[in-house]
């Protein structure tokens, strides 16, 4: 069920105040005043309340730092469980791929600057929450948790964090609105006037026992607005990260519900209960019978009524978390058509029994990144996602068969074939385009076969436009031969390989893949079957290699078989490329080579001061025909692959 | 130039006798520069009298430029286009220092400029407009503009080269160096011609730009005032700027330029423009055109450019929309790579769409047609187009914090459940609340292929 275009309605009335009502008021107020002015014992005591919250929460309130940020979390286990912000470990960056990508490498300061290293248990960008784990020394303090939905508009709270880096600042404020759901944000939010700041994200809000009712979220808006989580919700995701690793929604697809405000209430002529805006045609609710224009009253038999934005947030929320898979009753009040226009309307009444599914990932729009994830082409300048229900609906969309185009770079391929964001691919090469595996598949094997052109069916709006991809094959450019890598992987968990492979085909390349082992698994679980074995190659006739980095790369770059073709490398003007710690293969295969530039991933750089390597220490590092990276993230790998790409270029046929 | 040049040295030979100079005398600089200078002078002083500073005083600013006398009688070209003049606009001309109103002629909105009148008691000198594809890359040039009334309606005047012509625009224009640019300023040869000016149609937003920016030619100016002053001389009354806004000349079918690579691919002709979609019962339509034609002639005249934007421009300039025009498509009919059609057609005035205010609700509505299904990206046909929510009225009260239940671009499908397929439906349903007088109405909108249900209370807002 969806509500994000709910918005609620004002009745317009006025109401007369009689004179005599006006006064007693007026004294009222003059009572009301006298016994609630503050004694100096009150102020003394609100010192001491937030004296004592800080002494009591100090120790279960951490810093959190990676490469890209900082922000605050809390304890919440003595055996290590932190809550955070799903915001605070992500790397939040658009241009990535995966709009789930975390950081790698997370530390977490202890309030007595202890650091540990930090592993994601599960995280979620909306609601943004986030649950790590650290293996601490000894038991910790873990902090209370309080009850968010026994809390009030008005009650004082203190937020607790690391405010621009300042670590274990606490300020204080009131919970100024409980019921916020402008920010667009899944659940509703707490309101605040405690100053939060940027490095206060993941902190608790605190109430005058200390208990968490809230972790600090957003802020920045104006002076004295900040946004909380409610800790109830953090209670919910906790639980789903550490039963399925992520947040696991439930629905009842493809529909859309408001709540019912006074007018609506009024128009439909019906109290209390839930409107549905739309269902697809056919879909799953729709085939339980559910309609258009139905009113939900009771689910599982409870009379349920939203009145406003924030209840139907509730109410949307109980059903997302519940398990997937569990029975549902929806009890409908489906109004006799054509209205009457006055409150006695009449109804049929009807019962739906169905099952609730698991839902769609969440599709990015506004500020929010989503959980699509892209696939990329980055030497085609081309970025496709698939297009689930909700794409289609948020971005009005005819339908959902092909791919949405999210990237179309200037100056690339995809713009000389005039695609456009927000095209849908239909057809590659006269073959239809039902789903991105499809895409994937014809893509790949236009490139694979190196067409010249790739012709291609686009809708856009209205109309079909019929175009060309033509590649620009960097890697066997017309008249020359075709440049030939070899790729040499370890055998378990294998880093950055769809990276590597993408780029390798869509520049034209021809390719072999060499391990010690038949089969190797990659970083995402995916076995691949290699072409050859290290020990079988006995000649060499590529134009260079790359080293890939993963699990077991120490095993790697001492492999007999792996320094030998290196050195060959080496003495033979082939292009080297090594990932990571797989650089350490080049100071292995020749001692001689200590001289040239290098780099590696920062676990391994002890080992290469060690072999008296000329370590730079930078991203991508490039001596005449090595190129050697630390393969940090995809971006440092994309840098690392265009150079690459560049020497090979430049080596002479 | 060469002439000039010429003149200049036979004058001295004639000056100093017929004798050869001896071998090793050089000729006299500073005199071909002196000669060189009178030239300038004498163009110059040859358009002062055509040129006029004029003040443009409109709702919220003033405007300053040079405008360019072109007819005897008083008429006289600005580098704007004039549309509220009378209304919220009002023009100042001065020529000779003398200040006049000045009442709008003509404008024409593509090239940006207008033709005003002023009532003069003498006759004015015109300029001499001349014949820019005649101009030679390197060939001197100068710029001439009013420098207003802040220099007491003094020319300001810069001497440059012509640095070459170029036609990948909407209008050819010639770009120079060394001189300013300015609004209206105009461009004279040598002889006293002018060739091009600065004007707004020349794609430059940004008058003060010092780099060189195209001056549009003189021979788009004349067909431009040619075809202006012929409309002014045919209209009975002033059309009013609303009815020019519905005037607009139409076909009825999409296009872009076709894809090189896909162009390559096929072996289609790389200078085509790719019919994209045909608006049903349209003239063109009803004349043969479809989908997927290739259209490789305008008027007999082929298109030459390669690129997406040169051919665009191309086409725009050689389809020159008119309503009554008469116009030939030669077009290819893929598959086949041999198949020519020749289509003959007429622009017509772009049908009106009906539009219906509904102030009860507080919605502007128009029915929703193919064009407006191909113009607005819509994804249904059935029901009315919202094009605008009045401001204060009950359908604008319907909202809540900064979000509004209904907007521009929504379509509304049902009213009170009852379904509205055309704009007539809805008018029928508007009668019948007014008769009702219902306290509160519900809406069906359709967002993109999506519904969503409004209700609104009908005693909110201003009426």
């Amino acid at each position: 069920m969806r509500n994000v275009f709910n918005m609620g309605q004002n009745n317009i009335t006025s109401f007369p105040i009689p004179k005599t009502f006006g006064i007693v008021c007026y004294l009222c107020l003059i009572l009301i005043s006298h016994s609630v002015s503050f004694t100096q014992e009150d102020i003394n005591g609100l010192d001491e309340i937030g004296a004592r919250l800080l002494k009591k929460v100090d120790p279960s309130v951490v810093t959190i730092q990676h490469e890209k940020g900082l922000g605050s979390g809390f304890i919440i286990s003595p055996d290590g469980y932190i809550i955070t912000n799903g915001h605070v470990i992500s790397l939040l960056d658009r241009d990535s791929e995966d709009p789930k990508e975390v950081a790698r490498f997370i530390t977490v300061i202890m309030s007595d600057e202890k650091r540990y290293r930090a592993k994601v248990i599960g995280h979620s960008l909306d609601p943004d929450v986030a649950l790590l784990k650290i293996e601490p020394e000894q038991t910790l303090s873990a902090i209370d948790l309080g009850d968010s939905d026994l809390v009030r508009a008005g009650n004082r709270v203190y937020a607790y964090g690391s405010p621009g880096g300042l670590k274990r600042t606490l300020t204080a404020g009131i919970l100024s609105n409980i019921e916020r759901i402008d920010l667009g944000t899944f659940t509703r939010v707490f309101q605040t006037d405690a100053p939060i700041n940027p490095g206060n994200s993941g902190g608790p809000l605190l109430n005058e026992k200390g208990e968490v009712i809230g972790m600090n979220t957003y802020g920045g808006r104006g002076e004295g607005i900040g946004f909380a989580i409610q800790v109830n919700v953090i209670k919910v995701l906790k639980e789903h990260f550490l039963k399925y690793g992520r947040f696991r929604k439930s629905d009842l697809p493809v529909c859309f519900w408001q709540h019912l405000d006074d007018n609506l209430s009024f128009a439909f002529g019906i109290d209390k209960g839930i409107l549905i805006n739309f269902v697809e045609d056919g879909s799953y609710i729709n085939q339980a019978g559910l309609q258009t224009g139905d009113i939900i009253t009771e689910i599982d038999g409870q009379k349920v009524s939203a009145r406003t934005e924030a209840e139907i947030s509730d109410i949307t929320w109980n059903l997302t978390i519940r398990e997937v898979g569990n029975p549902i009753t929806l009890k409908i009040a489906r109004p006799v058509i054509p209205l009457s226009g006055t409150k006695k309307a009449s109804f049929t009444e009807h019962i739906i029994e169905t099952m609730l599914l698991e839902d769609e990932p969440a599709v990015e729009f506004g500020w929010q990144l989503g959980e699509l994830k892209e696939l990329r082409y980055d030497d085609l300048g081309l970025g496709v996602k698939e297009i689930t229900a909700m794409t289609q609906y948020y971005y009005e969309l005819p339908h959902r068969k092909g791919v949405r185009v999210v990237r179309a770079q200037p100056n690339s391929a995809a713009s000389r074939a005039d695609i456009q964001i927000r095209d849908i691919i239909t057809s590659i090469n006269n073959q239809p385009i039902n789903h991105i595996r499809d895409f994937q598949k014809e893509i790949e094997k236009s490139l694979s076969e190196r067409m010249k052109f790739i012709p291609l069916v686009i809708q856009r709006c209205n109309f079909t436009v019929k175009t060309a991809l033509k590649p620009f094959y960097d890697l066997a450019p017309t008249n020359k031969p075709r440049k030939k890598i070899l790729v040499c992987l370890p055998s378990q968990e294998a880093e950055h390989f769809e990276l590597v492979r993408r780029f390798l085909i869509t520049n034209g390349a021809q390719y072999l893949l060499a391990s010690d082992t038949e089969n190797v698994t990659t970083f995402d679980n995916i076995v691949i079957k290699i072409g050859i074995t290290f020990g079988e190659i006995l000649s060499f006739n590529y134009d260079g290699i790359i080293l890939m980095t993963g699990k077991n790369v120490k095993d790697y770059w001492n492999h007999p078989d792996v320094l030998r073709i290196v050195k060959y490398c080496l003495g033979n003007k082939k292009a080297i490329g090594a990932i990571g710690g797989a650089s350490l293969a080049i100071i292995n295969a020749d001692p001689q080579a200590s001289g040239k530039k290098l780099t590696t991933a920062e676990e391994y750089s002890s080992v290469m001061l060690e072999k008296k390597a000329n370590y730079t220490g930078k991203e991508v590092q490039v001596d005449g025909l090595i190129i050697t990276t630390t393969g940090f993230d995809n971006k440092t790998v994309k840098t690392f692959l265009n150079s690459y790409k560049d020497v090979l270029i430049g080596l002479s046929d | 130039m060469r002439l000039v040049l010429i003149n200049v040295i036979l004058f001295i030979i004639a000056v100093t006798g017929c004798s050869a100079p001896p071998p090793e005398q050089k000729p006299d600089a500073s005199k071909i520069l002196t000669s060189l200078q009178e030239e300038i002078n004498k163009a110059v002083k040859g358009i002062e009298p055509s040129l006029v500073y004029a003040e443009l005083s409109g709702a919220r600013s003033v405007s300053s430029m040079t405008g360019m006398v072109i007819s005897s009688d008083g008429k006289i070209l600005l580098p704007t286009y004039l549309s509220r003049i009378g209304v919220t606009e009002r023009v100042q001309v001065y020529l000779q220092e003398k200040e006049y109103e000045a009442s709008l002629v003509q404008a024409d909105d593509r090239l940006k400029i207008s033709i005003v009148k002023i009532q003069t008691e003498s006759s004015l000198s015109a300029v001499n407009l001349g014949n820019a594809y005649l101009t030679q890359p390197g060939q001197f040039v100068i710029g001439v503009v009013n420098g207003g009334k802040n220099n007491d309606f003094r020319t300001f005047v810069d001497v440059g080269f012509i640095r070459g012509m170029s036609d990948d625009a909407e209008f050819d224009q010639v770009y120079s160096l060394g001189l300013t640019v300015n609004p209206g300023a105009v461009m004279l040869t040598l002889d006293g011609k002018v060739i091009a000016a600065q004007l707004k149609g020349s794609g430059t937003s940004d008058y003060a730009r010092t780099k060189p920016e195209g001056w549009i030619i003189s021979n788009e100016i004349q067909k431009c005032l040619s075809k202006l002053l012929a409309k002014s001389s045919s209209e009975k009354e002033k059309v009013s700027e609303e009815e020019k806004q519905k005037v607009r000349p139409w076909l009825g079918f999409g296009w872009s330029p076709i894809n090189e690579d896909y162009a390559e691919m096929t072996g289609f002709p790389k200078k085509s423009i790719l019919v994209r979609y045909v608006i049903k019962n349209s003239p063109i339509e009803k004349d043969g055109l479809r989908p997927d034609d290739l259209i490789l002639e305008v008027d007999n005249k082929p298109l030459t450019k390669i690129g997406s934007k040169a051919l665009e421009q191309q086409f725009i300039k050689y389809i020159d929309p008119e309503v009554d025009r008469e116009i030939i498509f030669k077009v290819l009919r893929p598959p086949e790579a041999d198949k020519f059609e020749t289509i003959k057609s007429r622009f017509i005035k772009k049908p009106e769409t009906r539009e219906f205010r509904a102030e009860d609700i507080g919605v502007v509505v128009q029915e929703i047609t193919d064009t407006t299904l191909y113009e607005r990206n819509l994804l249904i046909i059935n029901g009315v187009l919202v094009n605008n929510v009045i401001q204060g009225s009950p359908a604008s009260a319907s909202s809540s914090g900064h979000n509004s239940m209904i907007n521009r671009d929504d379509v509304i499908v049902e009213i009170n459940r009852m379904a509205i397929s055309n704009i007539d439906d809805f008018i029928k349903a508007i009668e019948a609340i007014r008769r009702e007088k219902p306290a509160v109405i519900l809406l069906k909108l359709a967002i993109g292929s999506r519904t969503s249900f409004v209700a609104i209370n009908l005693k909110a807002g201003k009426k």
